[in-house]
């Protein structure tokens, strides 16, 4: 019995191109009308000298908000580490406290993103000098008592 | 004359090959998945650091594979979807006494007969594991689509308790597919090392199916 590869073939390859070219298009942001989101870094002034814990303002022009409502939130990185891959806090409101940064010169960036960790674009950062900070070396992160503290995936 | 040490095909190259693709896809899927939901988001995993990119790109990344192994099955697979809803949807007079003599036959090999291509655990796992995976599928298709909103909002909740369902059954479904408790020993060779398990393997777990074949 001859087997109908070539129509098989040709269906397979249709759709796995088909699978490919979605995967590849959800590289963009889905942000529909309204104008570019905007976020900015309100409070500790860039160059600021800060003792922990410290308060972090942002001034999203979104809401911000656990990922399981759907909504934006912040990627916070330190001292140059990405954002997008290695180590960084989540941030689901515009206000949190920052803890856990040795004595020193820091950089904050502040990332916007999708509900899904995707980046919406905006990005601020600012430096500050941190006096008296942690003597461990363990990570930066947002105080326990902090409201946008998260302690699960958020769905 | 057959003896117990003939083997029989139980399944052909092609079904092995889409098994073994859907379950490491699907391992690696539930690895990371846990990891984010566990709250770990943001620590990057050992996988994560070890292909530099974060844990939620890779399970995303991997949720497409899941998704392209998934179309090609249906499709490379479509002469064998009837019977496999066929098999997995009957119900036959003993099946319920299959399942009370079940908890003995794990471990003696005593098991009831069943009439089956599958015992009547296997199918209730087949149509779980199925239709748990395409919402899984599916669902993730919609959340890296949508990237946020209230209709992402609810995908994701869908998604993450259909993950909560589903790890126990296939972790249960890996316990027993693995051979390592008494009564299902040598059945891991069904989907692996050319598919053909010894005809007392076969007879003990699928005797209707070992005699028709």
């Amino acid at each position: 019995m001859r087997r109908s590869m070539s129509m098989n073939t040709v269906l397979v390859a249709a759709l796995a191109f088909g699978v490919l070219a979605v995967a590849c298009a959800n590289g963009t942001s889905s942000a529909g009308g309204g104008g570019t989101p905007t976020l900015t870094i309100s409070s500790p002034a860039n160059g600021a000298s800060v003792s922990e814990p410290f308060t972090l303002k942002l001034d999203a022009s979104v809401p911000l908000g656990d990922p399981s409502t759907g909504e934006d939130h912040v990627h916070l990185c330190f001292d140059g580490a990405s954002c997008d891959s290695g180590n960084y806090v989540k941030v689901y409101s515009d206000t949190t406290q920052v803890q856990g940064l040795s004595a020193g010169k820091h950089t904050i960036e502040a990332s916007l993103r999708n509900a899904d960790h995707s980046a919406v674009g905006p990005t601020t950062s600012i430096t500050v000098t941190v006096t008296g900070g942690a003597t461990s070396s363990g990570s930066p992160s947002i105080a326990p008592s902090s409201p946008s503290s998260s302690s699960g995936y958020g769905y | 004359m057959a003896t117990g040490t003939d083997r029989i095909e139980r399944y052909g190259r092609r079904t092995r090959w889409l098994h073994a693709a859907a379950y490491l896809t699907t391992l690696l899927l539930l690895g990371t998945g846990l990891w984010l939901l566990g709250g770990q988001e943001g620590h990057e995993s050992i996988l994560a650091r070890a292909l530099g990119v974060s844990d939620t790109r890779l399970h995303i990344w991997l949720g497409w594979a899941l998704a392209a192994v998934v179309a090609l099955g249906l499709i490379a697979g479509v002469r064998a979807i009837p019977t496999f809803l066929r098999e997995s949807f009957r119900y036959d007079p003993g099946d319920g006494r299959w399942f009370l003599r079940w908890p003995r036959g794990v471990f003696t090999g005593r098991f009831g007969r069943h009439e089956g291509e599958f015992d009547p655990g296997q199918r209730i796992a087949n149509l779980v594991i199925v239709a748990g995976l395409l919402i899984l599928v599916i669902t993730g298709i919609g959340l890296t689509t949508l990237h946020g909103g209230q209709l992402f909002a609810r995908l994701a909740k869908i998604h993450k308790w259909t993950t909560i369902v589903m790890t126990p059954v296939l972790l249960g479904h890996l316990l027993i597919a693995s051979g390592v408790l008494p009564g299902y020993r040598g059945v891991w060779r069904s989907m692996h090392l050319g598919g053909r398990v010894r005809e007392e393997t076969s007879r003990r777990l699928w005797p209707g199916w070992t005699e028709r074949n």
